[in-house]
């Protein structure tokens, strides 16, 4: 009986492009950029220095750009739940679940991307580094690191990326049924991380401390699937453009 | 092309009695084909709903015929067909109009004939 | 063939009842008028439609399926209205490109020549149109999709007279080329009676009535004369409205199902008998009380 005749696939991947087209990359370079300027500073300093010598050691990390980009794709993946994201998939041709399946593909897309400029900025940082310190001595084991070292270095941020945005999701969702879970889930992290037998570490070190990358993956992979299984379930059972 | 939408004639009435008139005036002929209901439609605004109603009118009058897969076309007996038509139906409520107003004024039958035949000689006298 | 299908669904938003036990059945490649009073139920109806909301009790099926998050029914329709979100850093030709994404139908050729007409640059941000241009952007989209079922939600929210007016007659232009279901909703009858086939008249959440717009024109009769002599012809009718605008004289809006013979007798009554316009039989029908504002006024 219908004219037109569609299919999962083929919506989720035309809304993938209408969103990865949406979606403004130019917002995370400007955050990036800020950041490394801010902090070439150095991270911690400390220094000794008498008559003769003075010592100072400053220690280089581009952690702190991983985590605004961490930050940047949790704000992101929480928005992606919002009425205003959601009304836009809904405006065109969409149900629930091609909505779901083409904001995972675009957190995807934005973790990798996210990882990939944040190492990076961190290249880009000793490059600075090694220009503006002339008279310092650079202590680094990898102050070059060989390009497969970079590549595992992209993939297990993108991943970690991946799994921040992917709990994001599922808050963002949970808040579309509630704002309580607002103080809800909150709460709920900091009990956790306060009890006697502290389970939020617990929790992460199940990620941290995994060394290979293989097993890494497939415990990021599988927890996101989880949290983005239950979103589309919550969001299944939810109205529109209200 | 504009109807009267404060008439109080409902659409599809209009547009048949517009081509009620188109075909006394000889604008279409007999056994010529009439407008399509979505060539009435794109003319007067309308749903092709309502002109295809309007059409079917005239249909129902003899005043057009079917045919098949063609369309309608203007049946050879239409200008009478709508002439006695409008005797019958428009002319006789008229005068029924007119009595009605003459009997509430009380105004006698025989004047009422004689302002008849006033009205006449006015027609003539201006033509 | 009837597209969407309506078994006494009712749909209640936390306290308030917005449709209850509301049955309709909208046939193929018709143009159909929602009509009803602000707060009728029209918006919910249409959402429910659309797949966005889900009744609360009965059965809804488009296109013989329940279009609640169903993907096909989507494919198919696409719905109008003035809370249309699209990115707000596109140009609105991008926005067409997008659409022609999603609707295998959609000309894009007609949607430009359609905003050229209405004088909208195709450069111009969502976000930087007036509410009027937004309206009109949007009907312009209802109109190139040519999506088999086509919702109008109060499409002309907005616009000025003149646009109006060309919308309509472009709506009914390009009908006529490509029939498609559409459903129109407006508070507004007078100025979309002429393009449609059915009007759906809503009142309260609940199916008022449901008929071809031809016959609405004959639905009701309004009367006018001494309210006794009036009184007596009222037997058995149905009174949808009265007023009492003079001492003894009255205005009486009754169901139209005077033979002949009955009218002649009212003439000769001398009661005066006229056509009521299809908009005020829809306020007749669709108001809350039988005397209108008046009643108000009425302190004894």
């Amino acid at each position: 009986m219908f004219l037109t005749e569609t299919n999962v696939l083929a919506v989720t991947c035309k809304q993938y492009l209408v969103k990865l087209k949406a979606v403004s990359f130019s917002g995370l370079v400007i955050l990036q950029a800020v950041i490394l300027v801010f902090w070439t500073g150095g991270m911690g300093m400390y220094g000794a220095s008498n008559v003769l010598i003075s010592l100072s050691v400053r220690n280089y990390s581009s952690d702190i750009v991983i985590i605004a980009t961490m930050i940047w794709a949790l704000a992101l993946a929480i928005m992606q739940t919002k009425k205003q994201a959601k009304n836009m998939d809904f405006t065109l041709v969409s149900n629930r679940l091609t909505s779901c399946l083409s904001d995972i593909g675009i957190l995807a897309t934005i973790s990798f991307l996210g990882a990939l400029t944040s190492v990076f900025s961190g290249m880009l940082q000793r490059l600075l580094m090694y220009f503006a310190l002339e008279h310092s001595t650079i202590i680094n084991s990898s102050f070059k690191p060989p390009l497969a070292e970079l590549a595992l270095d992209v993939v297990a941020v993108a991943l970690y990326i991946f799994l921040i945005a992917a709990g994001g999701y599922l808050f963002g969702m949970l808040l579309e049924i509630s704002r309580l879970f607002a103080f809800l889930i909150p709460a709920l992290i900091l009990g956790l991380a306060r009890g006697q037998n502290n389970y939020f570490t617990d929790f992460l070190g199940f990620y941290i401390t995994e060394t290979s990358l293989l097993l890494f993956a497939g415990k990021v992979l599988l927890t996101s699937a989880l949290c983005f299984a239950l979103s589309i379930l919550i969001y299944n059972r939810m109205e529109v453009r209200r | 092309m504009l109807l009267n939408p404060e008439s109080a004639k409902p659409i599809y009435v209009q547009i048949a009695e517009w081509l009620e008139g188109e075909i006394l005036s000889g604008n279409i002929r007999e056994d010529e084909r009439i407008y399509s209901q979505y060539q009435l439609a794109e003319m007067f605004n309308v749903n092709p709903a309502t002109a295809a109603k309007g059409l079917n009118l005239l249909a129902d009058n003899n005043i057009v015929y079917k045919k098949r897969g063609l369309g309608m076309f203007v049946s050879p007996q239409a200008r009478e067909i709508v002439r006695k038509k409008r005797q019958n139906t428009v002319l006789k409520q008229l005068v029924f109009d007119l009595v009605c107003e003459a009997e509430r004024l009380g105004v006698s039958a025989d004047s009422l004939a004689e302002m008849i035949q006033e009205a006449r000689d006015q027609l003539k006298g201006e033509n | 063939m009837a597209i969407i299908e309506c078994v006494n669904i009712g749909k209640i938003f936390q306290r308030n009842q917005a449709l209850n036990n509301f049955s309709a059945f909208i046939e193929e490649n018709k143009i159909t008028g929602l009509i009803g009073r602000n707060g009728a139920g029209k918006t919910t109806l249409l959402k429910i439609i659309a797949g966005y909301l889900k009744p609360t009790s009965g059965e809804v099926k488009v296109f013989g399926h329940n279009p609640f998050n169903n993907l096909q029914v989507s494919a198919n329709l696409i719905f109008i209205d003035e809370h249309m979100t699209f990115p707000e850093s596109w140009h609105l030709e991008e926005i067409f490109d997008s659409i022609g994404l999603f609707y295998p139908n959609w000309n894009k050729e007609l949607a430009l020549r359609l905003l050229a007409y209405f004088s909208i640059s195709p450069k111009q941000t969502h976000n930087s149109l007036s509410k009027g241009m937004r309206s009109t952007f949007h009907a312009i989209i209802g109109l190139a999709a040519r999506s088999p079922l086509t919702i109008f939600d109060e499409p002309t929210t907005g616009m000025d007279a003149a646009v109006r007016k060309d919308f309509y007659r472009a709506l009914l232009k390009d009908y006529v080329e490509h029939p498609r279901t559409i459903l129109l909703s407006s508070h507004l009858l007078n100025e979309i009676e002429n393009i449609l086939e059915d009007i759906l008249l809503i009142k309260n959440g609940t199916k008022c009535l449901h008929l071809p717009v031809t016959e609405l024109k004959n639905y009701a009769l309004g009367l006018r004369g001494k309210a006794d002599a009036l009184n007596q012809f009222l037997n058995g009718k149905e009174e949808f409205y009265r007023e009492n605008f003079a001492p003894e004289q009255s205005f009486v809006v009754v169901k139209n199902d005077f033979s002949e013979a009955e009218l002649r007798e009212l003439k000769k009554a001398g009661i005066s008998t006229a056509a009521v316009p299809t908009e005020d039989v829809c306020v007749y029908l669709t108001a809350q009380s039988k005397g209108g504002i008046s009643d108000v006024f009425n302190r004894d």
